[in-house]
């Protein structure tokens, strides 16, 4: 009796503040299994690559010599074992995992934020704006990324912040390019033609109603880029290009692993399995995203 | 005279071509007065409406004038039209389904309009806003205001849409269609509330629509448009009674009746 007096109580109260569409879009996404089992696996391997290597007795960079291709073992504190040098796995995962989830979040960020005011800006303004933006868009689209990669490194050295860069640069084309096509449908919905009409200016008619509507779009986007681009970064650092030693990522460590498949695989695997896992959170968290924003569902 | 249209000419070029969708359009809105603009899809009365509030797209190019108060509309830079636009000139649309922005608090939207035309700080807006909603019959206004678009109904949302555009107590409220995407019963609320806001605060309304049954019931004068030109125009009642073009009996004729048959016969 009370209890059904409180949640009519709660739900009164609640319908007094309005639900916003990204409020029930969250609700469906909590209703969405993968999607939150995702994210919880998600958090729990950020949590573990952030202060998993203040736990363990072991850093990154220092060499045992004593635990030279030792297998996985728990006697020892070297829990996923060590390499040809004697360094220790599950450390030297968790490393490269802080860096290789950094470069899918930075490099991400990058490309979101130009890729978005880029993209915006062409579509509103159409016209000559338009097209100039977007054949500017083309042209980078056709220049040979992994020469750009390989110039980069060759004149500045090999720098992290360097592959921040070549994958951000590489990254906010396609999202220019899919804002834009938003951009341009958006802005003949009357909502913007009534703020235009109400004496907003085309700055804030972008940044208050063309932006926001966006974000659905863009956040399914994000969450498909971010392991793209994680994998992107393995790739480079598979052929050599990525972060130098002894700084690692997964992509070094896959690398590294593949070299010496037949003598440890253990090398392989445990790198290997930490960056699928991520890959298919990201991508499972995406998909629940582009259901639960679908429109046709509201 | 407070809106004085003069050979208003807007054409569109696409490509090679050039489409005039308005020609030589002239006429007068006094104080308090309702006008009614009536013709077919493409006739050229949204264009005409456009062109005044320098909204057209991009490749849309006017000629003639449009005077506010002596002021000239056309050509008119940017920058000081958007000081007109929704202050002493507000609009409200076809569609109250997509008007609104879906992502932003009906509240947001509202005081976003005060802050921007009246300088005002979030508390007054916020109190004018509600007051508004109260003056186009929205109950429970001090609540509704915190609800999302998608949480009215269209004829509340049309009511909104009318709440915003009088904030600013504009001289001119220019409502395009204001009535063709709602059913019925509603049509007829929201006609009522234009005819009995227009009293309250004086405004003067220029009534775009197909419909002569809104013409019949709101306005004092109207315009026949058709393929971007005036055919006719004079007292509602004139027109109605006695009709001079053939394209306005057509229209006439066209309105669907049950109980009668049509009043006037075409001149054939």
């Amino acid at each position: 009796m009370t209890k059904s007096g409180e949640t009519l109580q709660q739900a009164a109260s609640e319908s007094v503040k309005g639900r916003s569409l990204w409020q029930d879009a969250g609700r469906r996404l909590v209703k969405n299994r993968a999607a939150v089992v995702s994210a919880v696996i998600l958090g729990l391997l950020v949590l573990l690559v952030i202060f998993g290597p203040m736990l363990s007795p072991h850093d990154y960079y220092t060499q045992d010599y004593d635990a030279i291709w030792q297998p996985p073992t728990l006697s020892d504190g070297h829990l996923l074992g060590t390499d040809s040098i004697g360094r220790d796995l599950f450390v030297r995962t968790l490393a490269g995992g802080r860096i290789s989830l950094m470069i899918g979040l930075v490099a991400t960020l990058v490309s979101l934020i130009i890729g978005v005011a880029y993209g915006a800006i062409a579509g509103y303004f159409g016209g000559k704006v338009d097209t100039i933006m977007m054949r500017l868009v083309d042209i980078l689209y056709a220049m040979p990324f992994l020469f750009f990669v390989i110039l980069l490194m060759v004149f500045f050295g090999r720098q992290i912040f360097l592959i921040f860069i070549a994958i951000g640069a590489i990254n906010w084309l396609d999202m220019a390019r899919i804002v834009r096509g938003q951009t341009l449908s958006l802005k003949n919905k009357e909502f913007v033609e009534a703020a235009r009409m109400a004496g907003a200016s085309s700055a804030s008619v972008i940044r208050r109603h063309i932006v926001p509507n966006l974000l659905g779009v863009v956040a399914v986007y994000v969450t498909l880029t971010i392991p793209q681009v994680i994998l992107f970064e393995s790739f480079l650092s598979f052929l050599g290009l990525g972060v130098q030693e002894p700084a690692t990522s997964w992509g070094s460590l896959v690398k590294e692993g593949a070299d010496e498949m037949s003598r440890a695989p253990w090398l392989l695997v445990y790198p290997a399995l930490a960056l699928a896992v991520t890959l298919f959170c990201f991508n499972f968290i995406g998909d629940g995203l582009r259901d639960a924003l679908d429109p046709k569902d509201r | 005279m407070l809106l004085d249209v003069n050979r208003l000419r807007v054409r569109f070029e696409t490509g090679e071509d050039t489409v005039t969708a308005v020609r030589d359009v002239s006429f007068s809105l006094t104080e308090g007065e309702t006008l009614g603009i009536v013709g077919e899809s493409g006739s050229g009365k949204s264009q005409t409406v456009m062109a005044i509030m320098g909204l057209l797209a991009d490749n849309g190019r006017v000629d003639g004038s449009a005077r506010f108060r002596g002021e000239e509309l056309v050509g008119l830079p940017q920058r000081l039209l958007r000081r007109v636009r929704g202050n002493s000139i507000s609009m409200i649309f076809q569609d109250p389904m997509t008007s609104l922005n879906p992502h932003l608090r009906i509240a947001t939207q509202m005081t976003e309009v005060l802050a921007y035309h009246r300088g005002m700080g979030s508390r007054r807006a916020m109190d004018a806003a509600v007051a508004m909603l109260e003056a186009v019959h929205i109950p429970d206004a001090g609540r509704r205001i915190r609800y999302y678009p998608h949480e009215f109904s269209g004829g509340m949302r049309q009511r909104v849409m009318i709440a915003m555009a009088l904030l600013c107590e504009p001289e001119i409220l220019i409502a395009d269609e204001p009535t063709t995407a709602l059913d019925v019963t509603v049509q007829a609320e929201i006609l009522d509330l234009i005819r009995d806001l227009r009293h309250r605060f004086g405004t003067s309304v220029l009534m775009i629509t197909h419909d002569l049954g809104v013409v019949a019931g709101t306005c004092d004068r109207v315009i026949v448009m058709r393929q971007g030109e005036i055919v006719e125009s004079g007292d509602a009642a004139d027109i109605f009674a006695r009709p001079q073009h053939d394209y306005t009996r057509a229209l006439l004729n066209a309105v669907p009746r049950l109980d009668t048959p049509p009043l006037i016969q075409s001149g054939r």
